[in-house]
């Protein structure tokens, strides 16, 4: 995780605080005891005491929240795991109980209470890790459920943030691939055909219904299968053939193993009406656009071509909303996984290239 | 009863076929011709001179307003606009005497249309009709050109243009592959370019700033701007002062 300078200080601040807390607690719990029992004993030593070890925790508790981190107990790891818990808890108590001694060996002296006495080392530092074993499993049960309750937070947010990303991206290709300029103007063209030839007039309106009819339901599951995209697609482009005639033509060249494969629902429309905008819509004179599908061994690759002018020359009716919620959507789909680039090509017009990683769509 | 022609502008045959089809159950009314997109439309209109345009809006090459632009407003038809969904430009059409009729076009929303026009037709005072048109023309954005070079008629984009030159009642568009003259003027032209792309450095001159490769001082406070291709232009003292994020 990503902190801030300023947040770092302000945790290494906290830290230091709660410890310190911590310390003066022990030292009034042990300094107590002294005064209850009316023994004497000096309150100095007994600070220096109950501070140093407060702080000697620190750097052991530190490393502990490391290897949690790294390598938590979880149900399939701990059997092999737990020798490198006890290990670990063995080293780092004894490193406690030595920094202890040696901080107060040298505090102890500088403040005028003489040489410090922390009686014999051989059974100081059993007797320590027996308290340090009691500390050390808490505090490691502890981080475990502290990483526990980031993870299933950060999952649930992520889980949020995809959802309604997903929901935007709906509407937005909504928006995108259904634009009132294409509805109404597909409704002039099928009013105007109506005159000439009824049976057309309502094959092209059940087309018009087919897309208006997917537009509007209400789907589960982010991708379909490239054939359900291209057969969504062929109702498209027939009525754009309808609208500009021979000035559009479009090949699809789609590898038929590509077929099964899993695709994000609506993601070749928007390219396609881009592609058209800027290679026929744009221009006057024949178009061509061009729709690729391909396997490069585990990704899949779509293109979308056009003989137009390029991004860079872009029509005043053009939005960019379809394209730049193409490639959010592709980015929370697959992450790093998935690249879009639209670039132009050498011949004159644009290629706009998808590639994802494969899978098919079960 | 006099005849009046009529000109239809569509980029998709279906739409022109459909308006064909209505506009020959009007006896009064000649078709004189048809065009296909926007340059197309221009020529057209031209060589036809039509009482009467049916005008899509939205066109490869030029749209509907810019077609407009590209001709003499003395010559210009009674226009009826055709819209599938242009919000932005009905807002403008509300302010003028300006007629359109929305996609998929109804008989008598077309027949309506024309009654009014006609009767625009008649009327004797075309400079109200025509004033009001030209006030919807320039609520439109500014986005390229029409010029002329040899009888041919070209579409000149906003980033082809190095510098604008005054030239009377025309400016010249100086670009990559030469000086384009349009009817207009520099101070006209000016209140409708983005500022931040097009800045008045002389009164005679507008500068893209992106063709600019440099300001150099020429003595006595002035300085010149020079062009990534090399044309040097005359900073005026006055004009220095529209230029804050330069450092001269």
């Amino acid at each position: 995780m990503q902190r801030s300078r300023a947040s770092k200080l302000r945790l290494a601040l906290a830290v230091f605080g709660l410890t310190t807390v911590f310390g003066l607690l022990m030292f009034a719990y042990r300094y107590g005891d002294v005064l209850a029992r009316h023994r004497s004993g000096s309150a100095l030593e007994r600070l220096i005491e109950e501070m140093t070890g407060a702080y000697a925790a620190l750097p052991c508790l530190a490393v502990l929240l490391v290897v949690v981190g790294r390598l938590p107990l979880s149900r399939d790891t701990w059997v092999r795991r737990l020798p490198l818990y006890l290990g670990l808890i063995l080293v780092l108590g004894t490193f406690e109980t030595m920094l202890m001694w040696g901080s107060r060996s040298l505090v102890f002296p500088l403040v005028g209470l003489g040489p410090y006495d922390y009686g014999d080392l051989r059974w100081r530092i059993p007797m320590e890790l027996s308290a340090q074993t009691i500390v050390y499993s808490m505090v490691i049960g502890l981080m475990h459920f502290g990483y526990y309750y980031r993870d299933t937070r950060r999952a649930r947010l992520r889980a949020a943030e995809l959802e309604a990303a997903l929901t935007q991206a709906k509407l937005e290709s909504l928006e995108a691939r259904l634009e009132p300029h294409f509805i109404f103007n597909t409704l002039n063209t099928i009013s105007a055909v109506m005159y000439e030839d009824v049976a057309e007039a309502d094959r092209l309106l059940a087309r018009l219904s087919d897309l208006l009819r997917r537009a509007m339901t209400r789907e589960s599951g982010a991708t379909v299968s490239l054939r359900d995209e291209m057969a969504w697609l062929e109702s498209y482009l027939a009525l754009m053939r309808e609208r500009f005639g021979p000035r559009l033509a479009v090949r699809v060249e789609a590898d038929p193993v590509t077929l099964d494969a899993a695709v994000p629902r609506f993601v070749l429309q928007p390219l396609v009406e881009n592609a058209i905008r800027h290679g026929v819509g744009s221009r006057a004179g024949a178009g061509t656009v061009e729709i690729v599908a391909a396997r490069d061994r585990d990704r899949l690759r779509l293109e979308v071509k056009d003989d137009g002018r390029g991004p860079g020359r872009s029509d005043a009716a053009g939005n960019g909303v379809g394209l730049s919620g193409t490639a959010a959507r592709l980015a929370l789909l697959y992450g790093d996984r998935q690249s879009f680039r639209l670039d132009e090509r050498p011949e004159g017009g644009t290629v706009a290239r998808i590639t994802l990683p494969w899978s098919t769509a079960g | 009863m006099t005849t009046r022609s009529v000109v239809i502008v569509d980029d998709e045959p279906p739409a022109r076929r459909k308006l064909r089809a209505m506009l020959a159950t009007r006896p009064e009314l000649e078709i004189v011709g048809e065009a296909v997109d926007g340059l197309d439309a221009v020529r057209v209109l031209e060589e036809r001179r039509p009482d009467l345009a049916l005008l899509d809006l939205r066109m490869p090459e030029l749209d509907g307003f810019e077609v407009l632009r590209a001709i003499d407003p003395g010559q210009w038809p009674v226009v009826i606009f055709v819209t599938a969904f242009d919000a932005s430009a009905v807002d403008a059409f509300a302010l003028g005497a300006v007629d359109y009729i929305q996609k998929p076009v109804t008989r008598e929303r077309l027949d309506q249309a024309l009654d009014r026009a006609l009767q625009r037709l008649g009327a004797l005072d075309r400079t109200t009709y025509r004033e009001a048109l030209l006030s919807t023309e320039r609520a439109q954005p500014l986005e390229r050109f029409v010029v002329r070079s040899l009888g041919k008629l070209r579409v000149v984009e906003l980033d082809d243009i190095r510098w604008i030159e005054s030239a009377g009642n025309y400016v010249k568009l100086h670009t990559a592959d030469g000086v384009h003259l349009v009817r207009g003027t520099l101070r006209a032209l000016e209140q409708r370019l983005d500022p931040a792309r097009f800045v008045r450095i002389h009164r005679s001159t507008l500068v893209a700033l992106g063709a600019v490769d440099r300001f150099t001082p020429v003595g006595h406070g002035d300085y010149a701007a020079v062009l990534a291709s090399g044309e040097r232009l005359t900073l005026s003292r006055r004009y220095r002062d529209r230029l804050p994020d330069l450092t001269l």
